[in-house]
């Protein structure tokens, strides 16, 4: 679903990303994990076609982001880590925007609407100006508009920071539907045990460079994941 | 302390100086090549007051009235100072993105402001002294070297300068109470904003007939200016030595500046900390309906627009003009004909400048709105994620701009156009041809403005009004706009006044087709490459 292939990013004279290759196949929850300023926001920007990368390609469902990047983006979602919204659009002309940004039907798009905003517990919000959203709120708002269409792949920088546990624990549910129906997820996280709970396979991203990848098993055998990364880090 | 919020307003004011869209520093040849293209837009403007004040100080001297013609440079760079910062102070003061971290440190609130007052006042600053440096300068040479006067006439400017300063955080001052009291805030912002820009207009436009006035009478200057200007009767005195004059001067800015500072100093915590939130709406679920992605994205233009007053006072504010111009060319049309005769000083034979005057005037209004010239920058860091990833392409994107720019421009333009045209009963072919003009100077500003945004964006604004005003997109959009229309205009009048109207009307038409054509074309190359670069 989502092919990295050598993917090098300079920054200045500062290697962000450096000859990173990773493969996310369909299915699976892949988790990324670093020290801050390791690279993983890069990678995951130069994913979505946010940060042009000066080497290596990145191919989602077997389409480049460089050559095919329209194809490429209605293909996935992204959720950002401190999502800014349009301050000057109320919740639902947020989601009716991004609803018609990826050309949803009417009837898919109510139907996502009200079943992602009851379970997330927003119904009452969306009549109201984003401006006057909590960060938790904007984060769920930012949740609902990524899977309004449905993506294949998901790429999420942080997604739980903001989150109440109650939200979490539904996001993380969303994760495993979009994963069992053929889809992928690709996100970076801080919080170990969720890595550690959630995913199929992680990555460990060291000064823009991969130190380690695979499965869980893999990585941190019968350690913990926290001590194998500290030990890593080190 | 100060010295530090300083350097952050500074840096965010002169970012663009030195820092590329990506946020990677400039080579010293590209910031000097920048700085030179600041200094060059100052001069022009600066030697354009300087060839009017060339034409009128011998009138003046020769009259013994010198003061009279202080005192009408001084009123000038009020007009000019007062337009370009008054919009700026609400934004700038109050409602800055990183008030509330600033306020979470160990600062004190007298020094957050500080720094804030003195950007808005280097602001004005800037404006008076496009009139006021060559005011001084022209008097200077023309008249002899007069080491007093110099000095008199400077540091009235520097009292001025106060003035415009209290009056425009004034008008900031009471935008902000206010709002800070109402619910829904931006409606608010608007509505006042308007009212004051209306007001204010109102006294801009009794100024020009009294201006007008005087400068075609010089005896009527001294009673004039005592009568209707009395500040500036007094500022023209004090520039020439007048102790009086300049006690009352000094006494006015002292009061003003004083009065300003205490109101703000004394209100700034409670006017930023005093939020009734906004009316909470429960949502009443219903069936959502689809739209095109274009269409999504011209409304979202549109909402921002509506949703951000300073964004819809700053870049569309031309388009109210127009608007009732138009309701005032239809009910007025023999008033305006006479403002029209006077503004041409043209006696009662308008022959064929009418036209040209029309499209001198539209050209004037259209180069005022600078929606395109804004419209990248205002996306900003944080929002421009969302254009990013969405599955649009960039043309699709910048077209959208454009389209948006052209329904709040065009529109209010052609209605005002074909307001003119039939209330001043225009020739058929002049007046189709004047709708074309329109039509084609629309287009180029629509182009020139994104064409200019997308080499110059400023994206890494903490206060919208640094996107919207501070930014070298909008000096260089709206300066050069009026620049161009001069370009176009003022030859029609010195040398080709014996050419028929609709040639000259053809080929000026021709030629902002022919500009618009070659900024689409590279907006779709080039342009397109430096959006997505952003």
């Amino acid at each position: 679903m989502l092919r990295i292939e050598h993917l090098t990013k300079t920054y200045g004279t500062k290697k962000a990303v450096n000859d990173l290759s990773l493969h996310i196949a369909p299915g699976e929850i892949y988790g990324f994990i670093g020290h801050n300023g390791a690279g993983k926001t890069t990678t995951i920007k130069s994913c979505c076609g946010l940060i042009n990368f000066d080497a290596g390609q990145i191919l989602i469902d077997g389409h480049s982001i460089k050559d095919e990047p329209i194809v490429c983006k209605r293909l996935m979602a992204y959720l950002p880590d401190n999502p800014d919204l349009y301050d000057y659009m109320t919740g639902i002309q947020f989601l009716n925007f991004v609803a018609d940004i990826f050309g949803v039907p009417a009837g898919e798009r109510t139907a996502r609407i009200h079943k992602y905003a009851h379970e997330l517990e927003i119904v009452d919000a969306l009549a109201n100006p984003l401006a006057s959203y909590s960060h938790g709120m904007k984060q769920k708002l930012a949740i609902i508009s990524a899977l309004i269409h449905a993506p294949k792949l998901m790429l999420m920088d942080e997604p739980f920071v903001g989150l109440d546990p109650k939200s979490s624990h539904i996001l993380k549910g969303y994760m495993r539907e979009i994963c069992d129906a053929g889809g992928a997820i690709f996100f970076s996280t801080h919080v170990l045990e969720v890595a550690e709970k959630l995913c199929d396979k992680v990555a460990i991203i060291k000064n823009g460079e991969l130190i380690r990848s695979g499965t869980m098993e893999e990585v941190k055998g019968d350690a913990s994941l926290e001590s194998v990364f500290l030990e890593l880090e080190e | 302390m100060v010295r530090l919020l300083v350097k952050k307003q500074f840096r965010e004011l002169f970012g663009n100086l030195y820092k590329k869209a990506d946020g990677s520093r400039r080579s010293k040849g590209a910031v000097i090549l920048y700085a030179a293209a600041f200094v060059f837009l100052f001069l022009l403007f600066a030697g354009m007051f300087a060839a009017m004040c060339a034409s009128v100080c011998d009138i003046f001297h020769e009259a013994g009235l010198d003061w009279a013609y202080f005192g009408l440079a001084y009123l000038v760079a009020a007009v000019i100072a007062l337009v370009g910062s008054v919009f700026t102070t609400y934004s700038a003061l109050y409602n800055a993105k990183d008030n509330d971290l600033l306020l979470s440190m160990p600062i004190k609130s007298s020094q957050i402001l500080f720094a804030r007052m003195l950007t808005v006042y280097l602001f004005l600053l800037m404006f008076e002294l496009v009139v006021m440096l060559p005011a001084v300068v022209i008097w200077q040479v023309m008249n002899g070297f007069h080491i007093g006067v110099l000095l008199l006439s400077v540091l009235v400017a520097f009292l001025l300068s106060l003035i415009i300063f209290a009056l425009s955080a004034g008008l900031g001052y009471v935008v902000a109470r206010i709002a800070s009291h109402i619910r829904n805030r931006s409606l608010a912002v608007t509505v006042l904003s308007l009212v004051l820009f209306g007001a204010y207009y109102y006294f801009c436009f009794n100024m020009s007939d009294i201006m007008m006035s005087l400068i075609a009478n010089a005896v009527v200057i001294g009673q004039g200016m005592e009568s209707n200007f009395n500040p500036f009767y007094h500022m023209g005195r004090g520039a020439l030595g007048n102790v009086p004059s300049l006690l009352i001067v000094v006494a006015i800015a002292a009061v003003l500046f004083g009065l300003c500072c205490f109101l703000i100093t004394r209100s700034f915590i409670s006017i930023i900390t005093t939020n009734k939130g906004t009316v909470s709406k429960k949502y009443k679920e219903t069936a959502q309906k689809a739209g095109s992605a274009s269409g999504a994205l011209l409304v979202r233009e549109f909402r921002h627009l509506i949703r951000t007053p300073m964004y819809l006072l700053n870049t569309a504010i031309a388009s109210f003009l127009m608007i009732v111009l138009a309701v005032l060319i239809l009910f007025k049309a023999q008033d305006v004909l006479f403002v029209l005769l006077q503004m041409q000083g043209m006696g009662t034979d308008l022959g064929g400048y009418l036209p040209m005057a029309v499209a001198g005037l539209m050209g004037f209004l259209l180069s005022m709105n600078v929606f395109t010239a804004t419209c990248i920058s205002i996306e900003g860091n944080k929002n421009l994620w969302m254009l990013r990833t969405a599955p649009v392409d960039t043309l699709t994107i910048l077209h959208v701009k454009l389209k948006a720019h052209l329904l709040i421009s065009a529109v209010p333009a052609l209605l005002c156009t074909l307001a003119a045209v039939f209330a001043l009963r225009l020739p058929v072919g002049t007046a189709v041809l004047l709708i074309l003009f329109v039509t084609a100077l629309s287009l180029f500003f629509a182009c020139f403005g994104l064409f200019v945004n997308l080499r110059h964006p400023r994206m890494d604004w903490t206060s919208e009004i640094v996107a919207l005003k501070q930014s070298a997109s909008v000096m260089i959009t709206m300066f050069g706009g009026m620049g161009i229309v001069i370009a176009l205009i003022l030859p029609y009048f010195l040398f080709f006044t014996g050419v028929a109207d609709w040639i000259y009307l053809l080929v000026i038409t021709v030629l902002a087709f022919g500009g618009a054509a070659a900024l689409y074309a590279w907006i779709r190359g080039s342009g397109v490459k430096r959006f997505e670069a952003l």
